[in-house]
């Protein structure tokens, strides 16, 4: 069911409006030494972002209006037609245009809040900088790139989204520019983007080919979804199992692109050098996520993707397995980090494997769920790491940090919270979203049980590196540097009030889908169902078709003590990894060798750059060696041989040529005259006037020899 | 309507004028009054076209009237490089003979 | 009345101003001074606008003594009088190469105009009857109006156009499809005064030169291309655009650095 809502574009379009505005400002005022005036700039800077969200809400109580759930109510706007293409029997016709389900609006409304909170920190983390105007421009584009990834009602526009938050992120890692190691860490990660692109763009070509057997390609994603549920399909569906399976698995590349998975994991650490808010805001909060969204997106395509691809596995097991190793990857990488920032960065990787292990069992509104937590206990992490950083002069090193918890209380309090949340302790955020995955994964077919095992280790390894991670900030004694000793101090408001809001969050979000309030599950607020699975009811007109089609009967999970089993598990293993963190980092102090297990040539990164170097670099300069000796030696050839008889007959006309202005003049007019006289002209006229010109130029030709 | 003049004169016009402006700039030595030949045979060619046009129906008319308007800015264009051009070379040279200019070919 | 005054005085004013054109521009060729032939050219670009005008041209009429006459003539009489040399008198006004140079025009015009007067339509006439007034047709002839006296209210004209065409009435605005040699035929019948046929031979021509504004017309028909004159006025101003940037360039190049040294010729002359 859809309804159109008019101010739909508003919400993508009024960030936009801030980074148009914040950009001309910004050059206006590149010339004075100071930038222009920055009350002004963060005043649009924060509001644009927080209009948008205020929109949002409005649109998320307007779709709770829409009755019918069951065929997925949304908000929609058609701005104008994009592409019509029609050749041949060949129909593809994109249009611009807004679709606010309940997907997007659960997207937005984080996205959206997270977002204005984090501008509102920037205000205060950024006042100093030289760029202050510069960065909000960026902020406010990545904003409307976002906004459009989730909102665009097809492919398309989420791929313009998609490329749009790529260009922010490499704009705003390598937002300190004197430094070339940020500048090279931007280029790693647009790069890397850029393949994941690349598979993104063609796992939907191939889509598009395999809907279009029966003439019904689209983009769009509500007809994406009715295609694929659609029963006269599924012959059509079986029969190129093979070309949709390689579309999902290229899609998924895409995904592992921008959510940094394995292969294409090692940008999100690098990404690090930006400014903290940009960690917050991008690599923890809401680009890194947009994989999972696309997954959900598409989750219709993907359990119709039975085909298997190597070893047996189908393309949701490969999304699986890659979700597993990378949430390992990630965990172990975590607990050698000396960075504050860089041990959050690795966390984020870890917590994105467990969302794809969620998606990768079908599991897609866990999946989401998980998205929804960790977004604001991530938020709150970074922010929280960003107060600390700034507290301490820009000293990131977390040797040098320790016995913050009473010098900076509040960023304190939230960072604990926080924690708490991502440990997966009892009645954080994160003990909810975490425990479900798990609960998913033991109740899934036969690989989700060892997979299981594997994210209850990784649970336990979660625990210990981010204890750490609070031992060796806050809880152990001083340590700071000289430089930094007695000037420590807690950061300004604009800075601890977002924080407070998103660790606040971090610690409450999780009981939209908790069995602890005691409501009955059916009341409603809104139309929304409250009570135990709140976030489940509201997502599943969006992704209950795919998981229902995944697990026909799973209706029945609910009823069972795995639950409880589970969160027993969760909160022990939470406390162990705490212990085990107290026992070694208590004293706050670090192994030394830890020092030369710096960038990734380290064991715990299993050597990604080194593969990457073989597979791709290499091939690349040998590709560009050949191409290279091709212009040199053929193209430069074929010019170098043009220009060589260009200059070889100029040489031979310039002895005809006459010095005398004139005389060039006369000689070229009687050319042109004879040309007409060829050409135009017949008859008696015609040789008349040809003999003519022909006559001038010979007259010419003896006046020049003659005077 | 149709009009009173006989476009074929105006064509015969048109073709005098440009012969005067060719003959102008092939003949004299002074760079301006080449310069100004040019005009001239620009001129003509206006001349010619809107002539021309009249001969059509109204819309191709109208239309056909937008080529001596393309010219005329081409001669404004033109005008402002030759005549910056003919500043540079005369103060190198101190002369406006176009046969002063005879060592252009090197 | 207007239209009779119209019809005397059009042709009256067009021969004025062309002679006037003509005047000046020999004027421009004969000129000692570049400031006299830059005052004959101007009194050309007036002329013309005139022509403009009277072919029903007003806008590049306007247009032709704004620009032309008014900013393009005035750059260069500013020019010619900056850069006035009172030696500049010395430079032959005609010497050999002037004279072989005028072969040129001269043949050239008179193949223009012989071909223009070639392709002047000639309209024969066999009415004994005094029926028809005369043709009124465009140059190729291939677009004639055919008028036929007034015979009286009750009259019925019948015209046979020579293409296997006929129409009825008075007045009749005919186009033919190709060039050829038509007879067309006009039949009065019921008339008070004057009853009975006659017959108007002629040759049309399709003049290659008129399809280059036709060409030129249809470059830029908005109902065809969408709005192509935006295209075109987007050109007109990046090359004035161009050329202010590109004359600024020289002057300032020219003010920076000093006057380069006369090279010497050593072989252009013998």
């Amino acid at each position: 069911m859809k309804v159109t809502f008019e101010l739909l574009w508003l919400i993508p379009f009024l960030p936009l409006l801030g980074a148009i505005l914040n950009g001309a400002l910004s050059l206006g005022g590149a010339r004075s030494a100071y930038g222009p005036n920055r009350g002004f700039v963060s005043f649009i800077a924060v509001l644009m972002p927080g209009l948008a969200f205020v929109l949002t809400v409005i649109a998320a109580f307007k779709l709770s209006g829409i009755a019918n759930v069951e065929s997925n109510p949304a908000l929609v706007q058609n701005l104008w037609d994009w592409m019509s293409i029609k050749v041949g029997g060949f129909t593809l016709n994109v249009q611009i245009g807004l679709m606010f389900d309940r997907l997007t609006s659960m997207m937005l409304l984080f996205v959206t809040g997270i977002g204005t909170m984090i501008h509102l920190y920037s205000v205060g983390y950024m006042w100093e900088d030289r760029g202050f105007a510069r960065f909000m421009t960026y902020m406010n584009l990545f904003m409307f790139s976002m906004i459009m990834l989730v909102i665009g009602d097809s492919l398309p526009l989420t791929f313009l989204g998609w490329e749009g938050v790529g260009m922010c992120s490499y704009l705003l890692v390598g937002f300190w520019h004197q430094n070339n190691d940020y500048n090279d860490a931007a280029r790693k990660a647009f790069i890397v983007n850029r393949i994941g692109d690349l598979g993104f763009l063609l796992g939907v070509f191939a889509l598009f080919m395999v809907m279009n057997q029966n003439g019904q390609g689209s983009f769009n994603y509500r007809e994406i979804a009715s295609w694929f549920n659609s029963a006269s399909n599924a012959g059509i569906i079986a029969g190129s199992a093979g070309l949709l399976s390689a579309a999902c698995i290229l899609i998924f590349v895409g995904c592992t692109g921008k959510s940094a998975q394995i292969p294409l994991v090692t940008w999100l650490p690098d990404a690090m050098a930006g400014p903290t808010p940009v960690s917050a805001l991008i690599h923890a909060a809401t680009m890194v996520t947009s994989g999972i969204y696309l997954l959900a997106r598409l989750s219709d395509v993907f359990v119709h993707a039975t085909a298997p691809v190597c070893f047996g596995l189908t393309a949701l097991d490969i999304v699986l397995v890659v979700g597993c190793i990378t949430a390992a990857w990630g965990a172990v990488a975590g607990l050698v980090q000396l960075d504050i920032k860089k041990a959050l960065a690795y966390s984020t990787v870890s917590q994105l494997g467990f969302m794809f292990m969620a998606c990768g069992v079908g599991a897609f509104d866990v999946a989401l769920f998980h998205v929804f937590t960790h977004a604001f206990f991530k938020a709150t992490l970074f922010l929280a790491a960003g107060s600390v950083i700034h507290g301490l002069h820009h000293e990131q090193d977390m040797r040098r940090m320790g016995g913050l918890a009473k010098l900076m209380p509040i960023t304190y309090t939230w960072m604990f919270c926080g924690w708490w949340a991502i440990i997966g302790a009892p009645l954080g955020s994160g003990f909810f979203s975490k425990d479900l995955i798990l609960e998913r994964l033991y109740e899934a077919h036969f690989l989700g049980p060892i997979v299981g095992v594997v994210a209850g280790f990784v649970a336990l390894l979660t625990a210990i590196y981010m204890t750490r991670v609070m031992y060796l900030t806050f809880w152990s004694p001083v340590r700071h540097s000289d430089e930094v000793k007695g000037h420590v101090k807690e950061s300004p408001a604009t800075m601890l009030i977002p924080i407070t809001v998103l660790g606040f969050g971090s610690l409450v979000v999780g009981v939209l889908w908790s069995p602890v309030l005691g409501i009955p599950p059916h009341s409603s607020f809104f139309g929304v169902a409250l009570g135990s699975n709140a976030f489940e009811s509201y997502l599943s007109p969006v992704v209950g078709s795919a998981q229902k089609f995944m697990h026909p009967q799973a209706a029945a999970h609910h009823a069972s003590n795995l639950p409880l089993i589970v969160a027993g598990i969760g909160t022990l293993l939470a406390a162990v990894g705490w212990l085990i963190a107290r026992f070694i980092w208590s004293r706050g102090h670090v192994n030394s060798t830890e020092k030369d297990l710096v960038g990734f040539a380290a064991w715990w990164t299993w050597g990604f750059d080194r593969v990457y170097h073989a597979i791709v670099i290499i091939p690349t300069k040998v590709a560009a060696w050949i191409l290279a000796w091709i212009v040199d030696a053929i193209i430069g050839g074929i010019v170098g041989l043009t220009a060589d008889v260009a200059r070889f007959l100029g040489d031979g006309y310039t002895s005809v040529q006459r010095p005398r202005l004139r005389s060039s003049l006369t000689l070229s007019v009687a050319g042109a005259v004879g040309l007409v006289a060829l050409l135009l002209l017949s008859g008696p006229i015609a040789w008349v006037v040809g003999l003519a010109a022909l006559a001038v130029a010979v007259i010419f030709l003896l006046l020049e020899f003659l005077f | 309507m149709f009009h009173h003049i006989a476009l074929g004169d105006v064509q015969i016009i048109a073709a005098v004028l440009f012969c005067l402006g060719l003959a102008v700039a092939l003949t004299r030595r002074n760079v301006f009054l080449l310069l100004m030949g040019i005009e001239l045979m620009l001129n003509a060619v206006n001349l010619s076209f809107v002539g021309f046009s009249r001969g059509l129906d109204a819309q191709a008319s109208l239309v056909g009237q937008m080529t001596p308007i393309f010219i005329i800015a081409i001669a404004a264009a033109e005008a402002c490089v030759g005549l910056a051009m003919v500043i540079c070379i005369v103060r190198g040279r101190e002369s406006l003979d176009s046969d002063a200019f005879a060592d252009m070919k090197e | 009345m207007l239209h009779v005054l119209d019809a005397i005085l059009g042709p009256a004013y067009f021969w004025l101003f062309a002679s006037i054109s003509m005047l000046c521009g020999l004027g421009l060729l004969l000129s000692r001074h570049p400031i006299n032939g830059a005052l004959y050219l101007i009194g050309v670009m007036l002329s013309l606008s005139g022509i403009y005008a009277l072919l029903h041209s007003p806008f590049l009429a306007v247009l032709q003594v704004l620009v032309y006459a008014g900013a393009i003539m005035m750059l260069v009489v500013f020019v010619i009088m900056v850069l006035n040399q009172a030696k500049e008198h010395v430079i032959p006004l005609f010497d050999w190469f002037s004279l072989a140079g005028l072969i040129l025009p001269v043949v050239l015009g008179g193949a223009l105009v012989t071909t223009a007067l070639q392709v002047k339509p000639t309209f024969t006439l066999n009415d004994p009857l005094g029926l028809i007034e005369a043709p009124i047709a465009d140059q190729s002839a291939l677009r004639v109006q055919f008028n036929a006296i007034n015979a009286g209210d009750k009259a019925t004209y019948q015209w046979e156009f020579g293409d296997r065409t006929s129409a009825g009435g008075r007045q009749n605005d005919h186009t033919y499809a190709a060039a050829g040699t038509y007879t067309a035929k006009l039949t009065i019948a019921d008339s008070a005064s004057k009853n009975g046929t006659a017959s108007v031979t002629f040759q049309s021509v399709s003049v290659p030169r008129g399809e280059v504004a036709i060409l030129a017309a249809t470059m830029f028909n908005s109902h065809r291309n969408g709005p192509g004159y935006y295209l075109l006025f987007e050109l007109i101003g990046v090359l004035l655009l161009a050329a202010v940037v590109g004359a600024v360039v020289l002057a300032k190049r020219n003010l920076d650095s000093p006057p380069p040294l006369k090279v010497t010729n050593e072989e252009g002359h013998h």
